[in-house]
């Protein structure tokens, strides 16, 4: 009961120190998460190659956080975005990026239904998909290694119809 | 006894029974002796005592019964002279009558000494005529272990093997198989035990003429194949879980459907019937072209194209969907197991966002991480130049459970086979030839034979569109296809 009482207050103490520091550093209207000055930083994505048989590298610059799953988020929803040049879309731009979380080296990426259901095309398109994916994430975030896709939240067999997501997709596998 | 004298005096009358000598060369170091042996009429007979001597044995003579035991480890020979029939470990052998009996010593022909008596007892004795020497020792063996992987799914026990050992294989009953392998002998104790498993035994069984091999299945029916691996060489029981007891759609099913398991395999398979995938159907559209064709129709178009076509060839050929309804992924897989299929080819439209995108491609399974050194290795000896892709050590335990598909076991021949319908394609097609591909198919992914998936054409480039809904298009492509299967069938079937 003691014990209980205090690891209570021992938490407590962290959480409003923690509250009285953040605000002191960042202030109510600082920018990122924890408040560090507004940097930016170039991240490579990949869309597809006009035949479907290869991915094209797009470099830009997103706003750069201290927080790496707030920067995988950038990264991601600048991929849904799309190509600025010339290759072709890998997502459907309908499709929303519900979530990110990195376990064990491998981020999970949870994405609406819209994944699934706006997705239109063959093996080709789906290759693509998934390849820009975790393409994308693996040579921006080198502290990932594999990438597993969900779909509200859920675990799916696959996107398409065709291609198994349901193990860790790895960057050796989907060139 | 009285035999034994009949046999020598027919012997005498026939001509002289000569005491000839002869060279022992042995395998476990002992020196080079020289013995004597009897010949008669070019036949050259041993004692008892010498045999004993010869292979370490341990010997019992019964003088008023004419019977003559030899022990070696755990087996026991019983020699009858005069008598037709010899007993090893209990289960009868018939030599002949090749023993005959002078004095209190009993004589053996060295042919039966060498083809019968040795090997049952796991020893070798082979006689060099030409030389003049017996050569004497441990046999080098040829089943050299098993091999026992378990997933959840399945069972893979790999009989391995120096050589390519011929097998015959006999029809399952009361839950056990037997596989006879021919010529077959190991050394060290073979086993397996695994309560409860899909396999919950395997057990060897040294005999006369090779190695008779006893695979306890476990409970609840589970489905197998018994099939030869090139590389490494071995034999391979497949065991597996049944997902589903009946086998959907079964007015699909050709009218013979002896399982691939149930039959005679010298080191080859049958392959006669074929499982055919068209691709989508129902509310699953696949792409669809500019104009309106849908992949689900040219799928199932060409699929039962295929399957004419391979049936005017003798072979069965099934659909896992002979109309516009949507067959969920696993109960497409699932047919092909239960049917007892020899491949499975699934057929598609592809499709992508930039409509000049075009050609066809032939895709297989993409290997286990872990097996990848070894596909490499059997894929280069197979012929199929095929390169599958590199993968780092990173991560590999977790990646290979799950990642341990069915289709591990046959991706030499699933490349293999995508390998010969692109070459067939690759003349016939006036589009544009996208190569053989590997990636990670649901639909191919829990299928226990060799299988491909065909993207036929772009149906999302307008021309190919057009090209994919014409009859020639589609019988070129079929064509290829049936040439592939019957190349495949001349290099691994019979």
């Amino acid at each position: 009961m003691r014990k209980a009482a205090t690891v209570a207050i021992a938490i407590m103490v962290v959480v409003v120190l923690g509250w009285y520091i953040r605000e002191r550093v960042s202030g109510p209207s600082g920018p990122g998460e924890t408040g560090e000055v507004e940097t930016t930083r170039e991240v490579t994505l990949y869309f597809g190659s006009h035949d479907g048989g290869s991915l094209v590298a797009e470099h830009r610059q997103i706003v750069s956080s201290r927080n790496i799953l707030e920067n995988l988020r950038r990264v991601l929803e600048e991929l849904v975005s799309g190509p600025e040049g010339e290759a072709m879309a890998s997502l459907p731009a309908s499709a929303r990026l519900r979530g990110v979380f990195i376990h064990d080296r491998t981020a999970f990426i949870d994405f609406s239904q819209e994944i699934v259901k706006d997705f239109a095309g063959g093996t080709t398109a789906e290759y693509v998909l998934i390849s820009s994916l975790v393409q994308t994430v693996c040579a921006n975030f080198p502290e990932v290694d594999a990438v597993r896709i969900l779909v509200e939240g859920e675990e799916v067999n696959t996107i398409g119809g065709h291609l198994l997501v349901s193990r860790p997709l790895k960057p050796q596998e989907w060139r | 006894m009285k035999t034994g004298i009949r046999i020598l005096a027919v012997m005498l009358l026939a001509g002289p029974c000569l005491a000839q000598s002869v060279q022992v060369s042995y395998s476990d170091g002992r020196p080079v002796e020289s013995i004597a042996v009897l010949q008669h009429d070019d036949v050259v007979y041993l004692s008892v005592s010498q045999i004993a001597r010869l292979l370490g044995l341990e010997k019992t003579a019964d003088l008023a019964t004419d019977e003559v035991t030899l022990r070696s480890g755990s087996h026991t020979f019983k020699l009858l002279i005069g008598g037709t029939v010899w007993m090893l470990d209990g289960e009868t052998v018939a030599p002949g009558d090749v023993a005959f009996r002078e004095g209190d010593e009993f004589f053996v022909e060295l042919g039966a000494v060498e083809k019968t008596l040795a090997p049952g007892l796991g020893t070798m004795l082979r006689w060099d005529e030409a030389g003049g020497t017996l050569f004497v020792g441990l046999p080098a063996p040829s089943i050299i272990d098993i091999d026992v992987r378990s997933s959840r799914e399945r069972v893979t026990a790999t009989i391995k093997t120096i050589g390519m050992l011929n097998y015959e294989l006999l029809p399952a009953v009361d839950g056990k198989i037997e596989i006879l392998v021919k010529g077959g002998v190991f050394s060290k104790r073979l086993g397996f035990d695994s309560e409860g498993g899909l396999i919950e035994s395997i057990q060897a069984k040294q005999e006369t003429h090779g190695t008779r091999i006893i695979v306890s299945l476990g409970d609840g029916d589970p489905g197998y194949r018994v099939f030869p691996r090139f590389d490494p060489r071995g034999i391979v029981v497949l065991v597996w879980k049944r997902t589903l007891t009946d086998i959907p759609d079964p007015e699909f099913r050709p009218p013979r459907t002896l399982a691939w398991a149930d039959r005679f395999s010298p080191a080859r398979v049958p392959i006669d019937l074929i499982v055919i995938d068209p691709g989508h159907g129902g509310d699953n559209l696949g792409s669809v072209g500019p104009s309106g064709y849908m992949e689900k129709d040219f799928n199932l178009e060409i699929s039962r194209k295929l399957r004419d076509a391979l049936e005017r060839k003798g072979i069965d050929a099934m659909l896992t969907r002979n109309d516009d309804v949507f067959v969920d992924l696993v109960t497409r897989t699932e047919v092909a197991n239960s049917v007892g299929a020899d491949l499975f080819i699934s057929m598609h439209a592809n499709g992508y966002g930039d409509p000049q995108a075009g050609g066809f491609e032939i895709y297989f399974l993409s290997p286990a991480m872990d097996d990848h050194a070894r596909t490499v290795a059997a894929m280069e000896n197979a012929g199929s130049g095929i390169v599958p892709v590199s993968v780092d050590d990173a991560g590999e335990e977790i990646a290979f459970i799950l990642w341990d598909t069915a289709q591990n076991e046959f991706v030499v021949e699933s490349s293999h086979l995508a390998q010969l319908i692109d070459e067939e394609l690759a003349g016939d097609l006036k589009i544009k030839n996208r190569g053989v591909k590997q990636a990670t198919f649901v639909v191919l992914a829990g299928v226990y034979l060799p299988a491909v998936l065909v993207e036929s054409a772009f149906i999302t480039n307008p021309r190919e569109e057009e090209l994919l809904a014409d009859d020639a298009f589609q019988d070129t492509i079929v064509n290829g296809i049936v040439e592939a299967v019957l190349r495949f069938k001349q290099h691994y079937g019979r």
